[in-house]
């Protein structure tokens, strides 16, 4: 982060190969599988970066503070728009898009679907929910690193994965692919 | 669903809980052989953690996924990464450092230098020609003498004949003014 301070245009490749992927799917999944969206916001992540780069404290671990920003631009998005309701249109949609792509090999159709029924169960929930189940997840961040980038005690942390995860249980039992490769 | 663990009914929802807390921080030992104790003989259970793996599972990238970042935003990031460059901070040096410095940019001092050199000549040349011009002038003021004097008097005249003949005035008492007063000025 201090080289790109500097202008170092290779650190900047460097950051941008190890975090561009994971933030994408990072805003895909919080977006409802909206792809354009997840891309643009990916931009203006890096923009961000680009054009403050100050803004970062050293102390912090970078992981940490590039999730608390994607976090709060989310934040700031579902605060703007109503995307919940956008997005369930859009899962339909992907949803037949890739039964159609898919229906040679039956366990990836299951597969899919499964995602794309996790995905708008996900999207259902609470942002806050949503990223702190992401993090854990998707990032395999601690409890602490999560607490950190949330700004919350480590137990409502805990509490919000334990919420998270028996709700999506509860609504996801039917499109168990396990169950049907059983 | 009821399994019996230590003398104690273990209910389905129990070890339910048990495996999401499993999945979110370390179980005590205890915690532990209950949950494997139940799992080996409850199949309900075990289905229950196939599909919170599945869940769980479902999350991780694929680094296979046709989900990919747009490379033109990689480009456009770079763009703008050049044109946002920092400026250095400027620091104060010594005279000897700072002498040191220009003579790093040889070309554009050389450059200088010659131009310099330049325009002093022709300032130079330009003062010394123009002087002398002016003091030449001056001198051949004073040399004139009588016969000169005479010469350029008969030169007014005959050509105060000529204005005379062209009429510059509207009327005669004009034409005579002027060249009275032309005479006069002589």
């Amino acid at each position: 982060m201090e080289l790109i301070q500097q202008g170092d245009s290779a650190a900047f490749d460097e950051l941008y190969q190890r975090y561009s992927q994971r933030l994408l799917y990072y805003f895909y999944r919080m977006f409802g599988g909206d792809v354009e969206k997840a891309q643009d916001f990916l931009h203006d992540l890096f923009l961000k970066i680009i054009e403050k780069p100050g803004q970062f404290i050293a102390k912090h671990r970078f992981t940490s503070w590039i999730f608390t920003v994607a976090h709060n631009m989310c934040k700031n998005e579902y605060r703007r728009l109503d995307v919940r309701k956008n997005s369930e249109d859009k899962l339909d949609a992907t949803a037949s898009k890739f039964d159609y792509e898919y229906t040679r090999v039956e366990k990836n159709i299951d597969q899919k679907i499964f995602e794309n029924h996790l995905l708008k169960e996900l999207t259902k929930l609470n942002p806050d929910y949503q990223t702190t189940f992401l993090l854990r997840f998707q990032e395999n961040l601690t409890i602490k690193e999560i607490s950190d980038i949330m700004e919350c005690s480590e137990g409502t942390v805990k509490s919000r994965l334990f919420h998270t995860t028996r709700k999506l249980m509860n609504r996801l039992k039917e499109f168990n692919p396990s169950r049907v490769e059983a | 669903m009821k399994n019996v663990y230590k003398n104690q009914i273990v209910k389905c929802d129990t070890v339910e809980d048990l495996l999401i807390k499993q999945s979110i921080e370390i179980l005590s030992a205890d915690e532990n052989s209950l949950l494997e104790n139940h799992l080996k003989t409850c199949v309900h259970c075990q289905e229950y953690q196939n599909q919170l793996v599945s869940i769980q599972s479902s999350m991780t990238i694929d680094q296979k996924s046709q989900l990919k970042p747009d490379p033109a935003i990689h480009q456009l990031l770079k763009q703008r990464m050049n044109a946002f460059k920092p400026i250095k901070h400027r620091t104060v040096d010594s005279p000897w450092q700072r002498f040191r410095n220009i003579l790093e940019y040889r070309i554009p001092v050389y450059q200088g230098l010659i131009g310099l050199a330049c325009s002093i000549l022709i300032f130079v040349a330009i003062n010394y020609f123009s002087l002398s011009n002016h003091q030449q002038t001056r001198s051949s003021e004073y040399s004139i003498n009588m016969a000169d004097t005479t010469f350029y008097q008969i030169n007014v005249i005959n050509n105060l004949q000529i204005i005379e003949q062209q009429k510059i005035g509207r009327n005669v008492k004009e034409d005579s003014l002027l060249t009275r007063f032309i005479v006069s000025s002589m």
